[in-house]
């Protein structure tokens, strides 16, 4: 199996990664509940874990929330800062992480930045349009369907200066780009954790500062006799027994990343993406979605097949694709492809520039069928 | 007194200041916090000897470690509040 689709979930993982998970559960108990060795020695870990990602995203290690995937983080997020009926800014480029919540709060949500790969409309329409009676701007940092980037630094500034909150979805960008809370001016960044940081499938990481609002009610292991939730994190957002297993093997995730250096994937990404749009650039019954500013993803479509045909026949050849509207059709709207979605391929750290080539060579084989 | 204790509400603030008293070589324990100790319900508390009791609030203070309360254990079962 040639695998691309590593913006739904990264594959394969590290072998440190399954070994992690396979040791929490033969080792630990549940953390922060008990005093037991073994509960300890879990506590132990996830705190360990918890290190980690706050040395790698420059922050405290109460300010990083486990979750259980970015989705659930922005609903977190979107829950403490909007209420019902308020005014947001978003991307042109969100997912429906976030435009679902923000539908269901019945939220009056002003769509900016639709221009794919161009930072300076981008950049204007969220000046015109952030004012400070907004109560969050939510912006993706990588776009899942086309892998645009998008100037969070210079959104950040923008809400900075009119006092409004921001909220960053950084699913596929962490791991793959730096990724700062502080230096954006960021509320709040969710992101998922078994992407870009090699973890297992149900980790989520959302990093806080103040203003956070308990999504799920329950038992933390502190100040049990009280009915309110914890005022203080990581308590007041991690009710319920943890997830042990996976956050030791986010925590090899980490690790892998840390060994083989923070800027490998993206560097392996890039090149692999160049090389993907340099063999099919002379294809002209294939449109690519390509420019500046872009990272990890290529979406395509093709002039004479829908593009889920094409990723079944790439299955029957053994090349796993993406293909429809991943979850953002507000994307592909903005994209000019919401009405044929895309094929997007998305290589990661195991990749090599053969995988490209077979991937090239099934196309034809798409073609002719 | 011999013995005292730092709680914390949360095991996470518990584990910042044990992760900080190893860097400086100082023997304790994290445990669950004794029940006398918390009026709220469970928690977690760093035991430690009560020449180090000082040194350790210092950097716990320096290093923004949330804990809670100190205390001191008289033997017996009777503790004092030694307060924050």
């Amino acid at each position: 199996m040639i695998y691309l689709d590593n913006s739904a979930t990264t594959y394969p993982k590290p072998p440190s990664v399954s070994q992690a998970v396979s040791y929490a559960m033969t080792h630990y108990g549940s953390p922060g509940r008990g005093g037991h060795r073994l509960a300890m020695a879990g506590a132990e870990a996830v705190y360990d874990c918890r290190c980690q990602v706050a040395e790698l995203f420059a922050c405290k290690p109460n300010q990083v929330v486990f979750t259980a995937n970015a989705t659930h983080g922005l609903n977190i997020a979107i829950s403490s800062l909007v209420g019902l009926g308020d005014k947001v800014v978003v991307s042109g480029f969100e997912h429906n992480a976030v435009m679902r919540p923000l539908y269901g709060l019945k939220a009056q949500v002003t769509v900016v930045g639709l221009n794919l790969f161009d930072w300076d409309v981008t950049i204007e329409s969220f000046r015109a349009a952030i004012t400070s009676d907004i109560k969050a701007v939510i912006c993706t940092h990588i776009s899942n369907v086309y892998g645009y980037v998008l100037p969070i630094q210079e959104i950040g500034e923008m809400c900075r200066s009119h006092g409004v909150p921001f909220i960053v979805d950084c699913a596929q960008s962490a791991g793959v780009l730096p990724v700062s809370m502080e230096n954006w001016g960021a509320n709040f960044v969710a992101m998922a954790g078994h992407k870009g940081l090699y973890g297992p499938q149900g980790t989520g990481i959302l990093l806080c500062q103040d203003g956070w609002k308990p999504l799920l009610r329950g038992g933390t292991g502190s100040l049990s006799k009280e009915m309110d939730m914890p005022v203080f994190l990581p308590d007041g957002l991690e009710p319920g027994t943890p997830n042990v297993p996976g956050i030791c093997g986010l925590g090899a995730g980490i690790s892998h990343l840390k060994t083989i250096g923070f800027d490998t994937p993206y560097m392996r990404e890039e090149k692999l993406i160049q090389y993907a749009i340099a063999r099919l650039k002379e294809r002209e019954d294939i449109t690519l979605y390509e420019g500046d500013h872009q990272a990890g993803v290529l979406s395509m479509t093709f002039a004479h097949r829908d593009c889920e045909d094409v990723a079944e026949i790439l299955s029957r050849e053994g090349i796993a694709t993406r293909a429809g509207f991943h979850c953002a059709p507000l994307a592909h709207e903005s994209g000019g492809t919401y009405g044929t979605g895309t094929l997007r391929i998305s290589p990661g750290i195991y990749n090599t520039m053969g995988d490209i080539d077979r991937f090239v060579q099934a196309l034809s084989l798409a073609e002719t069928l | 007194m011999m013995i005292c204790y730092i709680t914390f509400r949360s095991i996470t603030g518990a584990q910042m200041g044990e992760r900080l008293l190893n860097q400086f070589g100082i023997t304790h324990v994290l445990m669950r916090t004794p029940a006398p100790m918390t009026k709220k319900g469970c928690g977690y508390a760093l035991r430690l000897k009560s020449r180090d009791l000082d040194f350790a609030v210092e950097q716990f203070r320096l290093n923004q470690v949330p804990y809670q309360r100190l205390f001191g254990d008289l033997g017996d079962g009777i503790v004092e509040d030694l307060g924050v």
